[in-house]
C-alpha cells in the first residue's frame, strides 16, 4: 500500500496506473455496457459482416458479423482473469517453496530448488500443446500451464529474499526468543518479500496477458466463440489485407494494457531498489 | 601561516521529499597548510558533507550558498576537477568499495600516476615499488599483482593511502578511514598518516567521531553538531578548555580505558534537520540554557586567542 | 550460572576450485570458562577472534562442533522446541550491535517487544500492554512510543527497544553483542549508563563482547581476552587492562587512542598482519615478538598466574621480570 501511496507521486505512474484501472473497471462492468451482449458471447449476425468502423460499431465488425468493441471489452476480463489467475497461483505455489528452500538453507534448499529446476526446464509452449492433447483445450489448461512454468520463477524470488532477510539480526533475535520457525517465516520472512513480490506481479501481469494470448492464438487457449485478444487476432489475421480493423483494435488494446502493467512495474522496482528511490522522487 | 582551504559563509541544503534539509548552515573555518585538521561530530553532523564539498562531490539534490576558497581561488564547477584527485585525495572509511574489484593493485596505481602526472605507464610502474614500501607494504611484488579481495582490510587501506600519496596532494581529506578496522591496525594506519604528514607537510582533513584519535593526531579541532560549528580550537586548548556545552559534553561522554568513570550521557538526540530553527541548534540538549537560547543563533566568535566558540554563554567575552 | 566445557566451533570451508580441499575455520577452540549469577564479563577481541560466535553458541543460535554449555547446569546443547524455550530462550537473551537490523523495520515496537513473551505462552492483551509500558518507562522510553515503527526512531531509542525485548521474558543473563558500537558517542553513554542501572534492577548476569575497552572498563568485572578462537587472558577488568600479561593483550592496550591531548603519538610496534594460523601451537606465535620454538608445541592452555588470573602464554613469567 506505501508502495502505492509512493507510485501515485510519480506522473508515469499515476498515468499507467489510471490505464490499468479503466481496463479492470470495463472488464468488471463489461456485461452492462457493451452495446451488444449476445454478440459478444460469441452469437454470429450473419447480415453485417466485416462492416469497417462506424458509429454504430465503432470498431466494426468481424468475419462473424460481431461488434468487435464489445468482443474486445470482454476479452478484457478474459486477459485479466487469466493474467491475474496465472500470476496469483504461481505466487501460491512459488512463495512457501522459497520462503522455506531460504529459510531452511541446506539439504531443504538443495532438494526444493533442484524440484524447482526441473520446471523450469519446460518449454511453455510444448508443455500447453501436451496439456491440450491429453487434458483438452480451454481456458483452464491453458492457465494450468502457464502456473506450471512460471512459479519457479517466483520460488527463485522469494529464496533470494528469504536468504538474505534470514541473516539479519532481527531474524536471529526471533530465534534466540524462541520463536518457532514456523512463525518466523511467517511474520519476519515473509513480509519481507512482499515488495519485491509485488514488483514481480506486476510486470509479469503484462507478460501473463502476452502468453495467454500466444496460446489463444496457437488454437490451444480459449476456443471460439468465447471473446479473446488472441483468439480474435488469430481469427483476424485472414482479413487483415483488405479489412485492417479486425486484428488490428485487438491488438492495440492488448498493446496498452501490457505496456501499462511494464511501466507501472517499472516504477514499483525503482521505488522499492533505495538506490534508484531518489531519482524517481526528487 | 597560508591558508589552504577557506569555507566563507557556506551553506548546503538538500532538497528532499519530506522538506529541505539544512545540511550545513553558515559554516566559516580554514584549514592551513600543514597541519592536521580534526572534523569531530556524531552522525548527521555534516561532517562528511563538508569534506566532499571541497572537492565538489554532492549529490544533485544539493544547492549551496557561500564560498569556499582552495589556495586563494574560488572553487567552482570548472576548477573543481583541477583539484579533485589531483590537489585534494581522499581516503574513505570503507576501503573495499574505495577499490575496483576487477583491477590489481598494480594497474589501479599506475591509473592514478598517469591520469595526475600525464606520464606513460612504464615510468609509473617503477614508481610503485617505492609508494607501497612508504604505507609499509614491503611484499612488493605479491601487492603488486593481487586483487583488492586478496588483501586484509588493513592493507587495502595502506593501498587507498598509497594512491592518494600518488597525487603529492596538497590536502589529504581521511573520512573515518579506520572505523572499519581493527584497533591493532587502526593504530599503525593512523600512525603512518601522522608520520607521512610531518615528513611531507601536507594537510589533513581528519574527519572522525572518536576523541581518542583526535586527541592524539590532530594540530586543530573543529567540533560540529546538527551542521553548525560550535567549536574550534587548537587540541590542548580544546580538550583542557572546552567551552562549547556540547563540547564538554563529548568529553565527559568519552571513555577513558585507564579509570572507571562512568560517562556522563547528553540528555536526548539531534534535533531534526529540516526546517529552519532560530536560537541555538543545541539548546534542546543543552543544561545551561538560557533565554537568548531560543531566539538567537550565537555565531561562532574568537573568545580566547585562536579559540573560537559558537555559545551565548561566552558572549561578554568576545574581543 | 553459565559454564562453558571445552567449547569447539569449526566452520568447513573448501579450497579454491571444484574439488578444492576441505579445511577448518577454528572458531572457537576449547574454551572452558564460567560465570558467576550478578557477574557481569566482557569478552574482548578484534574481528575473527570467535568472540560473536562463542556467545551464540551459548544461547543456541550457533551449534558447537562440541563441548557443552550448561544453564543453571543444564546442559543446553542442541535443544529445540518446548524445551529450548523453557531452559534456554527464558534464560538468557540477547541484544545485538545495530539496532537498524535487530528490530524488524515492518513491526511496531510493541509487537518487537512482545515476541518473546508470546514465544513462550499466550497472554492477554491487557498485560501485554501493561508489561510493554512498563518495559519502555524501564529503558527509559515513552510508552507513547510503543506504536510507533523502529525507523520512526534513533538508534539510541532502536536499541533502547531491543533491551527492552530482551528484558521481556525477566532473563537471568543478557548476551550483549557490542551494543554500543554502532551508536554515537553521546548516546553510547546513555545506553551504558541504562545497562549499568539495569543490572542492578533486574539482577541480571551480562556477557558483553566488544572490541573497545573503555567501554569494558565501565560495564565489565572480568575480562576474557580471544585471540584466533582461543581465550588468551582471563582476569578482573582492572587488572588485565593495567597489567597486561599475554603479549596480545599488551597489543591491544598499546593500541588504545586515550582522550588526552598529553599523550604523544608513538611508533606502533610492528607487527605484520599475517594469515589466520591455525596450526599447531601458539596462535600468537606469529606476531609475537618473545616467540620461540617452545611456543610451536604449546598447546595453550591456561596457567594461572595469580589468584583468579590466567594467561595462555608460557613466557608471560619470563617477560614480566624483563619489563621489570
Amino acid at each position: 500500500m506505501k508502495l502505492v501511496r509512493l507510485a501515485l507521486k510519480n506522473r508515469l505512474a499515476k498515468f499507467s496506473l489510471t490505464i490499468v484501472s479503466i481496463f479492470a473497471l470495463l472488464a468488471l462492468i463489461a456485461p452492462w455496457i457493451v452495446p451488444y451482449k449476445e454478440q459478444a458471447l460469441g452469437e454470429p449476425n450473419m447480415a453485417e459482416r466485416l462492416l469497417s468502423p462506424s458509429l454504430r460499431h465503432p470498431f466494426g465488425t468481424d468475419h462473424m458479423g460481431r461488434d468487435i468493441l464489445s468482443r474486445m471489452i470482454y476479452g478484457a476480463r478474459t486477459s485479466l482473469f487469466t493474467a491475474v489467475s496465472v500470476v496469483f497461483l504461481s505466487a501460491l505455489i512459488g512463495v512457501p517453496i522459497g520462503i522455506a528452500a531460504g529459510y531452511f538453507g541446506g539439504l531443504v534448499d538443495n532438494v526444493l530448488m533442484r524440484f524447482t529446476d526441473v520446471f523450469l526446464s519446460f518449454p511453455p509452449l510444448l508443455l500447453a500443446l501436451l496439456i491440450a492433447s491429453t487434458l483438452g483445450k480451454g481456458l483452464f489448461n491453458a492457465i494450468l500451464a502457464l502456473v506450471i512454468t512460471w512459479w519457479p520463477w517466483y520460488a527463485r524470488l522469494v529464496r533470494s529474499q528469504a536468504l538474505s532477510t534470514k541473516s539479519l539480526a532481527y531474524v536471529e533475535a526471533a530465534r534466540a526468543a524462541g520463536v518457532s520457525n514456523f512463525m518466523i517465516m511467517f511474520r519476519h520472512i515473509l513480509p519481507s518479500c512482499i515488495a519485491p513480490l509485488a514488483v514481480q506481479c506486476t510486470m509479469d501481469m503484462g507478460s501473463a496477458i502476452l502468453e495467454a494470448a500466444a496460446l489463444s492464438f496457437l488454437g490451444l487457449g480459449v476456443q471460439p466463440p468465447m471473446p479473446d485478444w488472441g483468439l480474435m487476432i488469430s481469427e483476424g489475421k485472414a482479413y487483415f489485407l483488405n479489412y485492417w480493423w479486425v486484428p488490428t483494435f485487438p491488438g492495440l488494446f492488448m498493446l496498452v494494457l501490457v505496456m501499462s502493467f511494464n511501466l507501472l512495474g517499472d516504477v514499483f522496482r525503482e521505488l522499492v531498489d533505495p538506490r534508484l528511490r531518489r531519482r524517481m522522487l526528487i | 601561516m597560508n591558508e589552504l582551504v577557506k569555507f566563507e559563509n557556506y551553506s548546503l541544503t538538500f532538497k528532499t521529499l519530506y522538506g529541505d534539509v539544512r545540511a550545513l548552515r553558515n559554516l566559516s573555518f580554514t584549514i592551513n597548510s600543514g597541519e592536521i585538521v580534526a572534523l569531530v561530530g556524531e552522525t548527521g553532523c555534516g561532517k562528511t558533507v563538508t569534506a566532499l564539498s571541497i572537492i565538489g562531490l554532492l549529490p544533485e539534490n544539493a544547492s549551496q550558498t557561500g564560498k569556499i576558497f582552495f589556495k586563494g581561488v574560488e572553487v567552482n564547477h570548472e576548477n573543481v576537477k583541477r583539484i579533485r584527485g589531483k590537489e585534494v585525495a581522499i581516503v574513505f572509511q570503507d576501503p573495499t568499495s574505495s577499490l575496483n574489484p576487477l583491477y590489481s593493485i598494480e594497474q589501479q596505481l599506475v591509473d592514478v600516476f598517469v591520469s595526475r602526472w600525464d606520464i606513460p605507464k612504464s615510468e609509473a610502474k617503477e614508481k610503485i615499488d617505492g609508494l607501497l614500501r612508504q604505507v609499509q607494504l614491503f611484499d612488493v611484488d605479491r601487492i603488486r599483482r593481487a586483487y583488492p579481495h586478496e588483501l586484509s582490510g588493513g592493507m587495502r587501506q595502506r593501498v587507498m593511502i598509497a594512491m592518494a600519496l600518488a597525487c603529492e596532494p596538497s590536502l589529504l581529506i581521511a573520512d573515518e578511514p579506520t572505523t572499519a578496522l581493527d584497533v591493532t591496525v587502526q593504530r599503525q594506519i593512523l600512525y603512518l598518516i601522522w608520520e607521512l604528514q610531518r615528513a611531507r607537510k601536507f594537510s589533513v582533513l581528519f574527519i572522525t567521531h572518536d576523541l581518542g584519535i583526535v586527541a592524539q593526531l590532530a594540530d586543530r579541532v573543529v567540533v560540529m553538531y546538527a551542521g553548525n560549528i560550535v567549536e574550534m580550537a587548537p587540541k590542548k586548548e580544546l580538550f583542557s578548555n572546552p567551552l562549547h556545552p556540547y563540547t564538554s559534553g563529548l568529553l565527559n561522554c568519552a571513555l577513558d580505558p585507564r579509570k572507571k568513570k562512568l560517562p556522563e550521557p547528553i540528555p536526548g538526540s539531534l534535533p531534526s534537520l529540516t526546517g529552519l530553527l532560530d536560537g541555538c541548534i543545541f539548546r534542546e540538549r543543552c543544561g545551561r540554557v538560557q533565554n537568548d537560547c531560543g531566539i538567537l543563533t550565537p555565531e561562532l566568535a574568537e573568545v580566547r586567542p585562536s579559540h573560537f566558540v559558537a555559545c551565548h554563554l561566552w558572549r561578554e567575552q568576545r574581543g | 550460572m553459565v559454564e562453558v566445557k571445552k567449547l569447539k566451533k569449526y566452520f568447513v570451508l573448501r579450497g579454491k576450485g571444484l574439488w578444492g580441499k576441505k579445511y577448518f575455520v577454528k572458531a572457537v577452540d576449547d574454551v572452558s570458562f564460567f560465570v558467576k549469577e550478578g557477574q557481569s564479563i566482557a569478552i574482548v577481541g578484534e574481528s575473527g577472534s570467535g568472540k560473536s560466535t562463542l556467545i551464540r553458541c551459548i544461547n543456541g543460535l550457533v551449534k558447537p562442533t562440541s563441548g557443552q554449555v550448561f544453564l543453571d547446569g543444564e546442559s543446553v546443547v542442541g535443544l529445540k522446541g518446548n524445551e529450548y524455550k523453557e531452559k534456554v530462550a527464558k534464560k538468557v537473551q540477547m541484544v545485538f550491535q545495530d539496532p537498524t537490523t535487530s528490530l524488524n523495520p515492518r513491526l511496531r515496537v510493541f509487537d518487537i517487544i512482545v515476541e518473546p513473551v508470546l514465544a513462550q505462552q499466550r497472554v492477554p492483551k491487557a498485560q501485554l500492554v501493561d508489561l510493554v509500558n512498563d518495559l519502555l518507562r524501564k529503558v527509559g522510553l515513552d510508552p507513547k512510543l510503543s506504536d510507533r515503527y523502529p525507523g520512526e526512531l534513533s538508534g539510541g531509542q532502536c536499541q533502547r527497544v531491543a533491551i527492552a525485548r530482551a528484558l521481556s521474558v525477566r532473563p537471568k543473563v543478557l548476551l550483549l553483542d557490542e551494543p554500543t558500537s554502532s551508536l554515537d558517542v553521546s548516546v553510547q553513554a546513555q545506553v551504558l549508563k541504562l545497562l549499568n542501572e539495569l543490572r542492578q534492577t533486574f539482577h541480571l548476569t551480562y556477557i558483553f563482547v566488544s572490541h573497545d575497552l573503555g567501554v569494558v572498563r565501565n560495564v565489565a568485572e572480568r575480562v576474557f581476552v580471544m585471540y584466533l578462537g582461543r581465550i588468551v587472558e582471563i582476569g578482573p577488568t582492572e587488572e588485565v587492562i593495567d597489567q597486561p600479561l599475554h603479549p596480545y593483550t599488551k597489543l591491544l592496550i598499546e593500541s588504545i587512542f586515550y582522550p588526552d591531548p598529553n599523550v604523544e603519538m608513538k611508533k606502533p610496534a610492528i607487527v605484520e598482519e599475517v594469515e589466520t594460523t591455525m596450526n599447531a601451537g601458539c596462535r600468537f606465535k606469529s606476531r609475537c615478538p618473545f616467540s620461540t620454538k617452545e611456543c610451536e608445541i604449546y598447546d595453550m592452555k591456561p596457567l594461572e598466574a595469580s589468584r583468579d588470573r590466567y594467561v595462555s602464554c608460557i613466557k608471560w613469567e619470563v617477560m614480566e621480570r624483563w619489563s621489570s
